[in-house]
């Protein structure tokens, strides 16, 4: 019986294999130079906050956030067109229901509703890509600060960054000071 | 060669268990997001298994996988709320640790 | 094409409340937020438009006796029960928005998104509240709690605004997942999303009833329903699963939070009435499934107990109003859970009744919070000394409110709590009513320091500044509180006729 799970096991194997078998051509393929801003962690041109195991430069949240929302209506899209089509050509369980222009109709409801709410992010200026979040820094309450050692942690590497890079912080405020 | 029905509501109860032990264990903000997903994708899985296990050949029972559809709208939507207060948070404490949230209590 | 459109004749005020969210957004959209108090007006007449062809619809189903219920599109029921929740969330949205246009901070943070968000929450009140589908009442529940997180936490530089939110948001999650986890299991189950369905199916092919499962193995039916039931009781703030309750109520906008205190978590107890109605307590329902509902009646029987115990001791020790009552709303649920708990057509419609006189009382009493947070800039209740001779409209309208919210007479919280306790000692719950009366005299406690720091200290020495509108407005509802506790008739009708349209019976032993 348990035979049956060999799709799944093939499956897992060829994702595992994919993964593998492309590093090892890359390591053959790229050229081998050592300078130090070629082992930072990759972050599409952005720099890199910490660990990529821990935490991700937040700013990408916002655009997987308005993703996240559009590309599941599409999901909704696939039953109500193939109810559409069924129901224009008389095929399916769609027929005899009448549902066909009102359908269509509700569809199109649904899709300005839908380009609404982009138009929405849009004008609020929710699709720019934000080069910097100002705001105070976070100070923890001494009498609680026993149960927060990751924020005291990452309070402290944030402070070391800002006194590493003194570049880094001017060119924030210049980009506020543009906005 | 099928997979049959008992071993997916397993996985939806083994996933859903792992979306509550997360849920309780970490404080991140983000992981708890996660785990709040994965129980929704364990209900999502029960669903479609239920969906299964209602049809047959003649008839077929599609309430449970339009359930599906519709899950996965609100746990795109609820995520998309949860990840905007996660920035929201962020930038007013720099930190995306749920104990940083103590400033009501009494 | 012609049924379609007669039903969708039937769901007209939801369409007019989501065609008027959507102008609400694209008006302060193209007019660039210049002046929200345009799009509050705009929504004000836009909820005159709803509450009149609510109006018009209850009139038709009222002069059924209740009985008559159509089904749009196969989801959504108009019936009186669900048409007697939207009524009263048309007003306290109404209120919400008069609060809103009241808020003195509120003013210089003036965005029309509230508006949006508030009519939003409003629309899935309404498809929540008005429907026996699973697909559908999901759907409006989530509705409803993805506007009200963005609600509490619409002030996001404030801290507390952002983390009662993200406490909202983290704890609505789980509950969300719990209750779908209970609806994919009940499917899987039945094999059916319907309530009625479930309710009444022989057992013969699918959809399978729940009288062949209870018979067969009660143990999955009985998880699924509980995980169910845990969803909608974080939804009403029901111990254990009330820990959001202050921290969002306290860290929320005064206005949002009066919002989730009075229309959020009424809808949620009119999903649990019919939800439980629909599944133990329809007519003809199968003895095995009663059985079942009469333990369910006693697991909801304890959690009122444990709810109006731990909401009651909890809000003596408050200094925060806002915390306070937020503690008080919690032991309001236990209280509403009697009805419930009794299982009987009586209970519920005292439940109901006790809804309606927690709409009026509760947004009296958030409203007089608001007030004097404009005051005194604080929330304390120590703030409020002597604060009773200089605003002396306010402060006796709001002792009437917290009258009522005690239940001594002549209010119609006294009235609500009155037919509460009856309906609790007709089911055999007299220890449940012991403890609420128990728990009805701890709360005088706390609601007379109120009463007492604004008229049993000195006249303070601030000066309030006089509001005529808002005071007005407060008295309005003040003048509600005393009349519907005097004139109890039409306010017992119109909840026996809702009950009656759920077509639920008494139980027959």
């Amino acid at each position: 019986m348990y035979f049956d799970y060999l799709n799944v096991l093939i499956f897992c194997a060829v994702g595992l294999g994919f993964v593998f078998v492309n590093l090892i051509i890359a390591s053959f393929l790229r050229p081998k130079r050592k300078v130090t801003e070629g082992l930072e962690t990759y972050e599409c041109g952005e720099e890199p906050i910490g660990d990529a195991w821990i935490q991700f430069d937040i700013r990408y949240y916002t655009v997987a956030l308005v993703y996240v929302i559009f590309a599941v209506e599409i999901a909704f899209l696939f039953p109500w067109a193939i109810v559409l089509g069924e129901s224009f050509r008389g095929t399916g369980a769609a027929v005899g229901t009448g549902i066909g222009a009102f359908a269509l109709i509700e569809g199109i409801v649904f899709i300005v509703i839908l380009f609404l709410g982009l138009a929405y992010v849009w004008a609020k200026g929710d699709l720019d890509w934000v080069l910097s979040f100002s705001g105070p820094a976070y100070q923890p309450p001494q009498e609680r600060a026993r149960f927060l050692p990751s924020v005291h942690e990452l309070q402290e590497l944030a402070e070391a960054r800002n006194d590493e890079g003194d570049g880094e912080g001017d060119e924030a405020e210049e980009n506020e000071e543009a906005a | 060669m099928t997979v049959p029905d008992e071993h997916l509501l397993i996985l939806a109860a083994i996933l859903f268990a792992t979306g509550v032990a997360g849920f309780l264990l970490r404080r991140n903000a983000i992981i708890v997001l996660a785990s709040i997903e994965l129980m929704l994708n364990a209900a999502n899985l029960s669903f479609v298994a239920g969906c299964r296990m209602h049809s047959t050949s003649a008839a077929v029972n599609l309430d449970g996988a339009i359930f599906t559809i519709f899950v996965i709208l609100v746990a795109a939507a609820e995520a998309a709320v949860g990840l905007a207060l996660v920035i929201a948070l962020y930038r007013l404490k720099q930190t995306v640790h749920l104990d940083a949230l103590n400033e009501l209590e009494g | 094409m012609d049924r379609y459109l007669a039903d969708l004749g039937l769901i007209a005020p939801e369409l007019v409340l989501t065609l008027l969210s959507l102008v609400v957004l694209v008006w302060d959209l193209v007019t660039k937020g210049r002046d929200s108090r345009q799009v509050a007006y705009l929504s004000l007449a836009g909820l005159g438009v709803v509450a009149y062809l609510l109006l018009g619809q209850w009139g038709d189903l009222a002069a059924t006796g209740g009985k008559a219920e159509t089904v749009a599109f196969g989801m959504v029921t108009i019936d009186a029960f669900g048409t007697f929740f939207k009524l009263f969330t048309v007003g306290s949205l109404a209120v919400v928005i008069l609060f809103v246009l009241a808020d003195r901070r509120e003013r210089k943070h003036g965005i029309g998104e509230y508006y949006f968000l508030l009519l939003g929450a409003g629309i899935g009140v309404f498809f929540m509240v008005s429907t026996n589908n699973l697909l559908l009442l999901m759907l409006g529940l989530e509705l409803l709690s993805l506007a009200s997180y963005s609600l509490a936490g619409f002030h996001k530089s404030e801290r507390r605004s952002a983390e009662a939110s993200m406490k909202y948001v983290i704890f609505g999650g789980l509950s969300a997942g719990i209750m779908l986890y209970g609806i994919s299991l009940l499917y899987g189950l039945t094999g059916t999303i319907d309530l009625n369905e479930m309710g009444i199916a022989d057992g013969s092919g699918w959809p399978v009833g729940l009288a062949a499962q209870f018979a067969q193995d009660p143990v999955p039916v009985a998880v699924a329903i509980v995980l169910i039931l845990a969803g909608f009781a974080y939804k009403v703030s029901v111990v254990p699963f009330h820990f959001w309750t202050p921290d969002v109520y306290e860290g929320a906008p005064t206005p949002v939070t009066t919002f989730l205190a009075v229309a959020s978590k009424a809808a949620g107890f009119a999903v649990l009435l019919r939800f439980v109605g629909a599944l133990f307590l329809v007519e003809g329902v199968d003895s095995t499934v009663a059985a079942y509902g009469e333990r369910i009646g006693l697991l909801i029987a304890i959690l009122a107990a444990v709810t109006m115990t731990l909401g009651n001791l909890s809000a003596l020790r408050q200094t925060s109003m806002k915390r306070m009552l937020a503690y008080s709303s919690i032991a309001h649920a236990g209280y509403v859970l009697m009805g419930l708990a009794a299982m009987t057509p009586a209970g519920f419609s005292a439940a109901m009744f006790y809804l309606a006189a927690y709409y009026f009382m509760n947004l009296g009493a958030f409203g007089f919070l608001l007030y004097f947070e404009g005051v005194n800039k604080s929330e304390d209740i120590d703030a409020l000394k002597g604060m009773g001779w200089k605003a002396p409209v306010v402060s006796i309208v709001m002792v009437a409110f917290l009258v009522s919210l005690t239940g001594l007479p002549p209010t119609v919280g006294f009235y609500g709590k009155l037919l509460l306790f009856y309906e609790g000692v007709d089911a055999g719950l007299g220890w449940l009513v012991l403890i609420a009366a128990l728990n009805s005299v701890v709360s005088l406690f706390y609601y007379f320091r109120i009463a007492k720091a604004l008229f049993l200290s000195e006249p303070a020495e601030r000066e309030a500044e006089p509001q005529p509108f808002f005071t007005g407005f407060l008295a309005l509802l003040g003048v509600g509180t005393i009349l519907f506790g005097i004139y109890t008739e039409p306010l017992q009708n119109w909840s026996e006729t809702g009950t009656d349209s759920l077509g639920i019976a008494e139980a027959s032993e």
